[in-house]
């Protein structure tokens, strides 16, 4: 040794083939002291656009440049020890310098591939601390960017086996959720679909929602649904019709956008048996008069502001990311109105075109239909307030 | 620069390498309130100074969170950093235990073995070797990590207290540091396989307003050390077994690491 200091190495013995392949390469520098366990380089890859990859690289990036790797493990790693230690002592802006001359080297080694068609990797930032305390490793950020195919599906990770190991994550499109995570050997290779990692389009977004908003109307919706049947029986006539849709329809959208920008927050506890009694409501009320009072519509814009509140409490279960936000809730609050325009029509199918001219509609159809949703709606009244 | 470089150059003179990496659960706060989130980091160092160490499945074969209602799991995503990143359970003493898979690390020559030995209060391995006539370089040790850090969460309870969480060796305080002032310090117990073990050292780094201090202390017959607290702040306890490896595995040395980190407030 020369008079230098002892020098050691570690290596792996985990049950695994890959922890056997090597692990924690603990690197006892002669000349000054400073050991750094070796720890695997963290890849995340994330999509903020259609076709617009990003790579996330964290690592120890002094060790990739001198070339501590695992190939070193037992005899070399000595020899890279005062190169390491002399980079890890440099400025961010020298070492930068050192790091940029290296990266040609480090782009070749990253072998990520999408369909099988190599990601051409551009280093879009490097994010290297301040050199601080020697006695620990320094961990940089590295980020890339790379235009791919936006249709692509399959990711393959491979790291050059002379960097050593690493994590290879998947970020959820249009947030920072990890939604995959795996550890990957010393030139080991990794395969995964890009599943919810993938972006889409504003269009697949809206017409996701589009269903989702449906689907909460019919069929999930019978609340919604008993309203709506409640505002059409008022009247077998299209203009009452029309006039409470249009204003329930402008009260909910509001409250929903309100509701899912977190603007306005009411819990579930106090609007969930406010619907009910809406339903009861609109139901009594198609008993005792037959045509649209003017407060009628005002009473609805009310409980069309609380059905919004509703809506926007699902939506935000849902998710919505800030990516798409606006395409999200308009195709959202427009499944919702298709769900509602749905309900009518089947009722005008079923009921209002064949009977709304008989003289008995409103004595047969309209009061006893509305009886049995008020009491319905009563029933759903006292089970959300207990 | 230029003094970090003086020192360096001082230290490579002196050639002090202490060869030795702790490894520990490093909390990011040692109480906290009921309902408030818990987070960890696994950290490997010198002299309470370390590096995260990220959570990898493949490596421990046990990480939990022991509390009043039992044990649970940590589960995490491989990479993830802190490692542990949980919502406490209510109140009452939190115990993070960390227990690793093997590891081995090669001696390239004796000096290095003999640093360690000394650092590690291990002396006796050094006539163990050579009456075992074992070679004096190339030779290699396994070695175990079982970390453990205390946390508590909401105010001290009757039933509060640390308790062996079933690590091959394990550091396990008597008494709970949160609980109040232990003028006589705080006895820990360490046990091997569940059986106290009497007479190895147990490290003591405590770290205060940026000051940083190790002494040593042993456990007695009954595997009890004393731990001095004066001055507060936070804790990490080390200590080291190290047995002769099974002659099958082709390694000289088999180790394991128990480690205990907690804080105490400045009387």
């Amino acid at each position: 040794m020369g008079g230098r200091c002892p020098t050691m190495t570690w290596s792996s013995v985990g049950r695994t083939v890959r922890s056997v392949a090597l692990l924690a390469l603990l690197l006892a520098f002669g000349h000054s002291a400073h050991a750094h366990e070796l720890r695997p380089a963290i890849a995340t890859v994330g999509f903020d656009a259609p076709g617009r990859l990003q790579l996330e690289l964290t690592a120890n990036l002094e060790a990739l440049v001198a070339g501590i790797g695992p190939q070193h493990e037992d005899t070399s790693a000595a020899a890279q020890a005062p190169e390491y230690d002399r980079l890890r002592a440099l400025s961010p802006d020298e070492f930068r310098a050192a790091f940029d001359a290296f990266a040609p080297r480090l782009i070749e080694g990253i072998d990520l591939r999408l369909d099988g068609k190599r990601v051409p990797l551009a280093v879009r930032a490097v994010e290297i601390p301040e050199a601080g305390d020697l006695d620990l490793a320094r961990i940089s950020t590295l980020r890339f960017a790379a235009e791919v195919d936006r249709d692509a599906r399959i990711l393959t990770w491979r790291f050059d086996p002379a960097f050593g190991e690493s994590v290879i994550r998947l970020a959820k499109a249009g947030s920072n959720e990890i939604i995959y995570a795996v550890f990957v050997g010393a030139g080991a290779e990794d395969q995964v679909a890009l599943g919810d990692a993938r972006p889409k389009s504003a269009a697949a977004v809206f017409a996701d929602y589009l269903v989702v908003g449906f689907e909460h109307i019919v069929p999930k919706g019978l609340d919604h649904i008993l309203f709506v049947v409640g505002l059409f029986l008022l009247s077998p006539r299209l203009r009452p019709l029309l006039w409470q849709v249009s204003s329930f329809t402008l009260a909910h959208t509001i409250t929903l956008a309100l509701g899912v920008l977190g603007i306005v927050s009411v819990p579930p506890s106090i609007v969930e048996p406010l619907i009910a009694a809406s339903i009861v409501y609109v139901a009594v009320e198609n008993i005792l008069t037959d045509h649209l009072q003017r407060w009628r519509l005002a009473v609805v814009f009310a409980f069309g502001l609380l059905h919004g509140l509703g809506f926007a409490g699902v939506l935000t279960e849902f998710g919505l990311t800030p990516a798409h936000f606006v395409s999200g809730l308009v195709g959202f609050n427009l499944g919702v109105e298709l769900g509602q325009l749905t309900v009518i029509a089947a009722c005008f199918l079923v009921v209002g075109l064949w009977f709304r001219s008989k003289a008995w509609y409103r004595r047969f159809v309209s009061v006893p239909a509305s009886a049995a949703i008020a009491l319905v709606g009563f029933y759903w009244f006292i089970i959300r307030v207990i | 620069m230029v003094r970090h470089g003086a020192i360096g150059l001082l230290l490579a003179l002196i050639c002090t390498t202490a060869s030795a990496h702790e490894f520990w659960v490093e909390p990011e706060s040692f109480r906290v309130a009921p309902g408030e989130r818990v987070r960890a980091e696994l950290k490997v160092g010198q002299d309470f100074k370390g590096n995260v160490f990220p959570y990898l499945r493949d490596r421990f074969v046990a990480y939990r969170v022991t509390g009043r209602a039992g044990a649970s799991e940590v589960s995490s995503y491989d990479g993830a950093s802190p490692s542990l990143d949980i919502k406490s359970a209510d109140a009452g003493l939190t115990i993070v235990s960390y227990h690793s898979t093997a590891d081995r690390l090669i001696y390239r020559d004796w000096e290095t073995f003999l640093k360690y030995t000394d650092y590690e209060g291990l002396t006796r391995a050094v006539a163990e070797h050579r009456a075992r006539g074992l070679p004096e370089r190339d030779f290699s040790e396994t070695y175990v990590r079982c970390a453990k850090a205390l946390i508590q969460v909401g105010p001290v309870g009757e039933d509060d207290r640390d308790r062996p969480v079933g690590m091959p060796l394990e550091l396990v305080a008597l008494a709970n540091p949160y609980a109040g002032p232990l003028p006589g310090g705080l006895p820990v117990r360490l046990l091997w396989q569940g059986a106290p073990m009497a007479d190895t050292q147990v490290a003591v780094f405590r770290q205060s307003g940026g000051n940083l201090n190790r002494t040593v202390t042993r456990t007695g017959a009954d595997g009890v050390a004393t731990v001095p607290l004066e001055g507060g702040g936070r804790f990490l306890l080390n200590a080291v077994r190290l047995d002769p490896a099974d002659p099958n595995t082709g390694d000289e040395w088999h180790s394991h690491w128990a480690s205990l980190t907690f804080a105490v407030a400045d009387e």
